[in-house]
């Protein structure tokens, strides 16, 4: 299913006008004893509350100093219920780019309706108990509480925000994690800026107009002309609730974007913003915290590379990655995305700590100086949305990798995470494509999604001695590719507190538990021990769960249907391997069937099998895509199902009589 | 003297052993306070050592403070293991934040915040700073050990105070305290050295409980108004002061009083009304400015939002009780789960939250004014067993709030499997609870949505392939403590399949996820009693078909609790009956051991009564 479709309208240009559906009535202090009479919205019974209208609009206004972007926004809220309550606090975050650049709170105002004796009982906000909480330099969130707000309530407020950021037209969200019966977003261009936009997760708006404002002409510098004003509106969107294993609610949220595409000044002169992917690539390839950036970190890079990496005879491959090794090294992550450094090569390499660019553009400065091709790749990381190739926006990129090119294929790298390997992306970049930053004339676009499948192999011995409360075990656990990577980061290398877990958990006891591999990412991350579970036993039989505690226990497929993909990041390929010693004196009294299923989606096997005294027993477990369309969420979960029930077969052993 | 000189020397050797284990080392703490002017000036400085990357986080360094507190950060530097300096942190690194606590909507607290870090290890960073307030309870609550995972080499606290400058104080033996008299001034010395940091488990005390505090309170203070902590009364009576003239009720308010109750005469059935009144129409939101904190928003500022935090919610029930000329308690108390117990040798600001109490016939009726969905009277896990400070005029005291009693079973639930050969089918479980599962489950009901309320019933019956289809609560809103809950749920594989045989077990006990015995440092803690009931019918259909082994009873009885399990066939159907009694207490480390088997074994009953059906 295609996700998002494009308005590319150049709203200065558009004259014509076209209408269909019908807009609402959205007034403020229009309450009727009905709507507070409500008890349930009939379309979703399981909403808190319900949206009844909620609109944006966007003017730009005249000031002494210029223009500046006003946006209004209006939302009045049915509440149904006390979860629905927290909707009458108001949070409205504020961005401040330096003293002179920044948005302000102008106005708010807000009310409550109550039915008190059968009559409407207004509640007005006082406009004095808004509460700025400073977050960082950058932004402030603005909090407000409706007063008098409980089930049945109706709330309703609206504020004003002035932005002197062009750049950014406030983007808006026509859906909600509660239901929306109506929202309304309106823009009153001028002719000075031009902005496209997109409408993403649905294929079109309810209603679409375009008007030329009436009566006398508004006079900005010096230029006469009537503002033309865009409303579109959406009704009746869904509430948005979670599902496990999706990649992030914008990929999913119906909600238009904007981005600004051109500047026209008042005398004559025009300046394209980014209308196309070339264009934006040009424009990065020169920006001060970016192209230039790597430019200007080109002389320390070299001295790096004389001083402190001193290559002779290394292959390409080889000085590549070393380069990585050091940068991964030699920085620290700061764990601020950005695709824009926010200091100068010198602060980084003093401080040896940057965000993402920082690092990222850097590491490509040191492999241009060491010869080697790379690029910036910009991206999208999970949880920030899908990026629309068709469409060039770049407030769809958030992060920034290094694309490397050999003689022979090339590797997407990210050096602010030491315990992925150099040619490995981390998880949070697997989000589908980035861009990459060149001056090639066709862009190249670039997927981050690996097909080299997560493996973990789980290898078991049992020596099971009857006489015996317990049963010893030997384990060894092998973890590569994504596995590997979350293993290093939830496990660490400590072993006592990894030993500690497995005991609290699932192990009477361990010994000589070791962890190897955890700074070599390019290899499996393994985790070995030997140690004691409980001996199940029934009457004289001894029992036995060939894969211990690590099989699924149940189905994590529990909804009957699914909306959304299921993403697990990369095909996902599990295998165990179980020796069972049979001990002297007994034999094996119950063997389960084998399974084996195979189809395009999984591969999921058991066997056994009796060689002398020891049987062995095999399973695998393969998730052979690492995104399900959600069309095959059924199957999927039918699969688990059985591969849960076959996992957690048991063998049983019996004396020999 | 030989003696003591080898032990101390095996002491440090056993510290410096230990040091290398932990991931950073507080290399050295120093914090000095004196006062100026009437000001509490706070001079800080410490060097702390991060040895792995995994310890980087210690660095990030919040210092907080309110609104018109001076707070000048001197320095912030890097260093190698010798002292080298690599890096000194700039002005602007050193941001400064909103400092709002988890669940305010807003206070005007802030936080000077930076996080140095080095990419070699190790590495130290050294900070230098200095804080002056104007008004304060507190010269100093100080502790030598930084939280989490971190060995304290050395911390020194000294305060320096005029001789006449009266305070309480209190601190651990542990700690080297010495006290020196200069001119007109007396300096009070607090040293630690080698301590390795306190490890927090399962139903252990709070961390604050474990680590060394060193608390100084001046006795006169001024903090709104003028007050004294010499005794709790003189505190009692500061807070009393500050609530005095906040209860006055707009005309209109009183007017619905009246409404309320009017037709009512017996005090109960009043105290009943009005605190429905007050759920049913206000709510919990917490703006803390200046000295809100400690003083609450008045009722008229209730009246008119319909909302408020504790005090003043608080303190508007209070105000309606006033006008009805029913009079009532407000009770400081340190809330939570599982509380920090009160100093009570140290009088003062040692609490969270407010509660009322309302006299009536020689008893109390408690009134937890935040809760939207406990009944009157219940004052449940948040506050109960513990002591409070009743404010008074003239007699403010330290009380004792009454413990949760398990009367009856805190969870008594009839699983009735329907079941098929395969082991598929239904299930149906009727749920009364009482006490901190009432809560919890009558708080869902009362404040969520049915997709939370479903997720909190998965979670509530740790059942294995069982999705439930529906539910429904029962006498809801009742002014009992009690709530009945129906769920039916579809079931699959009810038995576990060995070989050819079907074997059932009970429903499995809530897990207290205790640690191994040997582990164990800290005793435990049960603040409130836990009691299980449950009676699980499972439908066998064609029981002539099998042998069935049913197990003899288990009956356990222990300081800990008591567990019973036992099961017949009736007619078809295998009846299992099991109950698990918890009891509240403080078991000390010797008793772990015996605590710790009983409720392991408790928790095995599901994997060791099994009962085993065998074809014939």
């Amino acid at each position: 299913m295609k996700l998002s479709y494009l308005f590319f309208i150049l709203l200065f240009f558009l004259f014509s006008s076209s209408v269909f559906g019908q807009r609402m009535e959205t007034p403020m202090k229009k309450v009727s004893i009905a709507d507070l009479k409500i008890k349930e919205y009939l379309k979703d019974p399981l909403a808190e509350a319900y949206v009844i209208f909620d609109t944006g609009n966007t003017i730009f206004r005249k000031r002494d100093d210029g223009l500046v972007i006003e946006h209004i926004r209006t939302s009045k809220i049915k509440i149904l219920n006390n979860d629905g309550v927290k909707h009458a606090e108001v949070v409205v975050p504020i961005y401040t780019a330096d003293k002179n650049r920044r948005e302000k709170l102008l106005r708010v105002e807000a009310y409550s309706y109550n039915l008190e004796n059968e009559k409407i009982a207004m509640t007005t906000f006082d406009e004095k108990e808004v509460y700025d909480e400073i977050i960082n330099e950058y932004w402030t969130h603005k909090k407000f509480v409706i007063p008098n707000v409980k089930e049945g309530s109706i709330i309703e407020y609206r504020y004003v925000l002035e932005s002197p950021f062009f750049f950014n037209l406030p983007d808006w969200s026509f859906q909600q994690k509660i239901p929306v019966s109506y929202s309304e977003y309106s823009v009153s261009s001028v002719p000075f800026y031009e902005y496209q936009f997109i409408l993403k997760g649905a294929p079109d708006f309810d209603y679409r107009d375009t008007k030329k404002a009436r009566g006398l002409p508004r006079s900005v510098y010096g230029i006469e002309f009537h503002d033309l004003t865009t409303v579109v509106a959406m009704k009746d969107l869904p509430a948005f609730r979670d599902e496990s294993y999706i990649s992030s609610i914008d990929d999913y949220l119906v909600r238009l974007d904007f981005q600004l595409s051109r500047i026209n000044r008042p005398d004559g002169s025009r300046t394209k913003i980014m209308t196309n992917w070339k264009d934006l690539r040009t424009e990065y390839l020169s920006h001060a915290e970016f192209g230039n950036y790597i430019k200007k970190s080109r002389k320390p890079a070299e001295k790096i590379l004389e001083s402190s990496l001193a290559f002779t005879d290394e292959t390409e491959t080889e000085k590549t990655l070393k380069i990585i090794e050091f940068a991964k090294s030699e920085f620290k992550w700061n764990n601020f995305y950005g695709k824009f450094s926010t200091q100068s090569p010198k602060s980084l390499l003093s401080k040896k700590s940057g965000n993402v660019a920082d690092i990222n553009l850097f590491t490509i400065a040191l492999l241009r100086a060491a010869g080697i091709d790379a690029n910036p790749v910009i991206i999208s990381t999970r949880g920030h949305g899908k990026v629309e190739v068709s469409y060039p926006f770049a407030s769809f990129f958030n992060y920034v990798i290094i694309q490397i090119k050999f003689e022979k294929g090339m590797i997407l790298t990210d050096a602010t995470d030491r315990l992925i390997a150099a040619d490995r992306l981390p998880p949070r970049c697997i989000n589908d494509k980035g861009l990459v930053i060149n001056k090639a004339d066709t862009e190249e676009w670039l997927f981050t999604n690996p097909d080299i499948p997560s493996k973990t192999k789980t290898m078991i011995k049992m020596s099971p001695d009857p006489e015996k409360e317990d049963l010893a075990v030997q384990v060894i656990r092998q973890k590569t590719e994504i596995d590997g990577y979350r293993s290093r980061q939830r496990t660490g290398e400590n072993s006592e507190s990894l030993k500690e877990q497995l005991l609290e958990n699932h192990f009477n006891s361990i010994e000589g538990i070791k962890i190897k591999n955890y700074h070599k990412p390019r290899t499996p991350f393994v985790v070995g021990f030997q140690g004691t579970v409980d001996q199940e036993k029934l009457n004289e039989q001894l029992i036995f769960s060939p894969f211990l505690h690590y099989p699924p226990a149940e189905n994590y497929f529990k909804e009957p249907n699914r909306t959304y993909p299921i993403d697990f990041l990369s095909p996902n390929f599990e295998n165990f391997n179980t020796e069972i010693t049979i001990p002297d004196g007994y034999e094996v009294a119950y063997m389960p069937e084998p399974l084996t299923i195979d189809d395009k989606l999984v591969a999921i096997n058991t066997d056994y099998q009796i060689r002398e005294n020891v049987i062995t027993v095999t399973g695998n477990l393969n998730f052979k895509l690492g995104l399900y369309n959600p069309k095959y969420y059924r199957l999927l979960k039918a699969h688990v199902e059985k591969a849960v029930s076959a996992f957690n077969e048991k063998i049983i052993l019996q004396k020999i009589k | 003297m030989k003696v003591r000189i080898y032990l101390s020397i095996i002491i440090f050797s056993i510290s410096l052993g230990l040091q290398g284990q932990f991931p950073a080392e507080l290399i050295e703490s120093n914090t000095e306070i004196f006062l100026k002017k009437n000001k509490l000036k706070k001079k800080v400085s410490k060097l702390l050592q991060i040895n792995h990357t995994d310890a980087d986080d210690y660095t990030n360094t919040g210092i907080y403070f309110s609104k018109g507190d001076d707070v000048k950060v001197n320095v912030v530097r890097i260093e190698d293991i010798k002292g080298n300096v690599l890096r000194v942190l700039k002005k602007k690194e050193i941001q400064t934040q909103s400092s709002v606590i988890r669940g305010a909507l807003y206070s005007d607290d802030f936080v000077k915040f930076f996080q140095p870090k080095w990419h070699q290890y190790p590495y130290r960073i050294y900070y230098e700073y200095t804080h002056t307030v104007e008004d304060f309870l507190f010269i100093d609550r100080w502790s030598p050990i930084k939280q989490g995972d971190v060995f304290t080499h050395s911390a020194r606290l000294s305060i320096t105070l005029p001789k006449d400058y009266p305070i309480n104080m209190s601190f651990p033996d542990s700690l080297e305290f010495s006290k020196t008299e200069i001119a007109d001034e007396i300096n009070y010395v607090w040293q630690a050295n080698h301590l390795s940091p306190p490890k927090l488990e399962a139903h252990g005390p709070p961390l604050r409980s474990i680590l060394p505090f060193v608390w100084v309170v001046p006795e006169k203070f001024k903090y709104g108004l003028i007050g004294s902590q010499k005794t709790w009364n003189d505190y009692g009576q500061w807070q009393y002061r500050m609530n005095e003239g906040l209860r006055t009720l707009p005309g209109s308010e009183k007017r619905k009083i009246d409404q309320l109750v009017a037709g009512l005469e017996d005090p109960k059935e009043i105290v009943s009304t009005l605190y429905r009144y007050l759920q049913e129409n206000h709510r919990y939101i917490l703006v803390a400015i200046e000295i809100g904190g400690l003083k609450p928003y008045p009722a008229s500022y209730v009246c008119e939002k319909r909302y408020g935090d504790c005090k003043a919610l608080t303190n508007f029930m209070q105000a309606m009780l006033e006008y009805v000329n029913i009079p009532s308690f407000y009770v400081k108390v340190y809330a939570g789960d599982n509380p920090v117990a009160l100093k009570t040798e140290i009088s003062g600001q040692q609490f969270n939250h407010v509660i009322l109490g309302v006299p009536i016939d020689g008893d109390t009726i408690w009134l937890e004014n935040t809760s939207n969905s406990n009944p009157p009277g219940y004052l449940g896990t948040f506050t109960q067993n513990r002591k409070g400070l009743l404010v008074d005029a003239n007699h403010s005291r330290l009380i004792d709030l009454p413990p949760l009693q398990a009367d009856e079973p805190t969870q008594h639930s009839i699983f009735n499997f329907k079941t098929g050969e395969a082991g598929s089918g239904s299930l149906m479980i009727t749920t009364t609870a009482t006490n901190q599962d009432f809560e919890s489950l009558n708080y869902y009901r009362k404040n969520t949505t049915p997709l939370k309320i479903k997720k909190r019933i998965n979670r509530y019956f740790p059942l294995k392939n069982t999705s439930l289809i529906d539910y429904k609560f029962h006498q809801p809103d009742s002014l009992e403590p009690k709530i009945q809950l129906t769920t039916n749920w579809n079931t699959k594989q009810q038995f576990q399949k060995i070989g050819n045989r079907k074997v059932y077990t009970p429903i499995p006990f809530s897990s207290f996820e205790l640690e191994k015995s040997t582990k164990r440092t800290q005793p435990v803690i049960f603040n409130y009693p836990t009691s299980e009931l449950f009676e699980v019918n499972y439908e066998l259909g064609n029981v002539k078909n099998y042998n069935i082994e049913i197990p003899p009873p288990i009956e356990i009885n222990t300081a800990f609790g008591s567990l019973s399990v036992s099961a017949l066939l009736d007619d078809g159907i295998l009846k299992i009956r099991q109950h698990r009694i918890v009891n509240a207490g403080k078991f000390s480390l010797k008793e772990y051991p015996n605590l710790y088997d009983f409720i392991t074994n408790s928790e095995k009953v599901s994997k060791k009564f099994l009962i085993v059906c065998t074809p014939k």
